[in-house]
């Protein structure tokens, strides 16, 4: 141990830390409970979510099967619920679905409720995610399901449905399936690199 | 309680727009700074993409080939039925305007939809009774020379004997003496022979149908002598190549002969 650690300077200014500690704990237990917010982390990713909806929107489009696509937005979603706190997470979906809604031509706040509600199952379902692969690429593929159906629901709603039904069908079909499979290649990936509660 | 912001601001955010009007700004803002993040995406991926689409896409190229070939061979089919049918309908003009020597009775035009290669040699003809084809008319190429007689005749089609493949004689005409043409056996020739009063003929004497022919009208051109004709006694033989050729006749025509009871 250092020279530094054992002067008296150190130790008071310890001692002076502990006491503005307790008494920093002593008035919030009187107050609501205050998270942590950490913007550097949060806006990083906001940035994941714009890529993510950058390469969805343009890159994605090319990335066919059966003619529908992965849902990378999704994805990202589902696997930040492992890294940030729940509001955090309802602010990325929504954020997310806003970009979605404004990229796209139909009504502006169709996708940032659907991705909502869908950013909330997410938080929801966290610990099950990280039970294993199978289970966290079905809980993608349910979640991925949540999020189509509740977009087309709130459409219908809103007057904007415009899709023959045995595309939606298809749409409704596949593009789980291929969240699934896309979750079951990630899910390595990001167990070792971006999200610790899994390695 | 975030949730439930979320949600209501969404909400809100769809029903003012449906409602009210003028958020077509809001979106082009807020979405014109993602454009050239998705042109740069474009750009850097397609390459990549484009790669990857080439190597999965080997395989599904080898069924595409193949069926292009496929595609190509059909269409080349159906050109070349294009043609086919362009040829017949050259050769029914040339059969409609041709000017037959004392020829008047009716003529019926009709198209070759078939050839019987065999023992019995024989084309077979899309006109039948209905149009007044019947067994014995003559029937002349495009050009108006002699291809043969129709052999039989039903309702919807007929069969044509070709004079190489008759199994009758027909009188014709060489050189103003009357002479009989015998067909051969295995041979496009046909054998010539003059009993009275054998003419000097040359190669290439044009023969033609006799008026004493009962079969066929008189005048038609039958084909031409080939090679030197020979005098055996009082009889003169030799071979005829008969104008029409059976194997690349499109269209024929066909005239009412013998001559009905009210001509």
């Amino acid at each position: 141990m250092s020279s530094r650690f054992r002067s008296r300077r150190y130790r008071a200014r310890r001692e002076a830390a502990r006491t503005l500690a307790g008494s920093l704990t002593r008035r919030a237990s009187f107050l609501p409970s205050q998270p942590t917010v950490r913007w550097g982390q949060g806006l990083a990713w906001v940035g994941v979510i714009v890529v993510a909806v950058v390469m969805q929107t343009s890159v994605m489009g090319r990335i066919q099967i059966a003619g529908v696509s992965p849902d990378l937005v999704t994805i990202v979603v589902a696997y930040a619920a492992f890294r940030i706190r729940d509001n955090g997470v309802l602010l990325l979906g929504f954020v997310g679905g806003l970009l979605l809604d404004v990229v796209g031509t139909a009504v502006i706040g169709l996708w940032s409720f659907a991705m909502t509600l869908m950013a909330w199952g997410a938080a929801l379902t966290r610990e099950q995610g990280g039970r294993g692969v199978s289970v966290n690429a079905l809980r993608m593929l349910l979640l991925t399901l949540a999020a189509i159906v509740v977009h087309a629901v709130i459409s219908i709603a809103f007057g904007e449905w415009s899709m023959v039904i045995w595309e939606a069908v298809r749409r409704l079909a596949l593009t789980p399936v291929l969240n699934f499979f896309l979750a079951m290649v990630l899910f390595p990936l990001s167990s070792r690199l971006w999200v610790p509660s899994l390695k | 309680m975030v949730l439930t912001i979320l949600l209501l601001v969404s909400l809100m955010l769809a029903t003012l727009e449906v409602r009210a009007g003028g958020w077509g700004v809001i979106r082009v803002s807020l979405g014109s700074w993602l454009v050239p993040l998705q042109r740069v995406a474009t750009e850097v991926f397609n390459p990549i993409v484009d790669t990857v689409e080439g190597l999965v896409g080997i395989a599904s190229l080898r069924s595409e080939n193949a069926a292009l070939r496929a595609e190509l061979a059909e269409t080349l089919a159906e050109i070349a039925a294009v043609e086919d049918q362009l040829a017949r309908l050259e050769s029914l003009e040339r059969l409609v305007g041709l000017d037959l020597p004392d020829v008047e009775q009716a003529r019926t035009l009709a198209n070759v939809v078939g050839r019987q290669v065999g023992f019995e040699f024989h084309l077979r003809v899309d006109k039948g009774l209905e149009e007044g084809v019947i067994a014995g008319n003559p029937v002349l190429d495009e050009n108006g020379y002699l291809l043969g007689r129709i052999g039989a005749s039903t309702r919807d089609f007929a069969t044509v004997i070709p004079i190489t493949a008759d199994i009758e004689s027909l009188t014709v005409l060489v050189a103003g003496s009357v002479g009989v043409l015998s067909p051969r056996v295995g041979s496009d020739l046909l054998s010539l022979e003059i009993i009275d009063r054998p003419p000097i003929v040359a190669d290439g004497e044009k023969v033609v149908t006799s008026q004493l022919s009962v079969n066929f009208p008189p005048g038609l051109p039958v084909g031409a002598l080939e090679g030197q004709a020979e005098v055996v006694g009082s009889v003169l033989r030799g071979s005829v190549k008969p104008f029409s050729d059976p194997q690349r006749v499109r269209a024929v025509l066909v005239v009412s002969w013998p001559s009905g009871p009210n001509e």
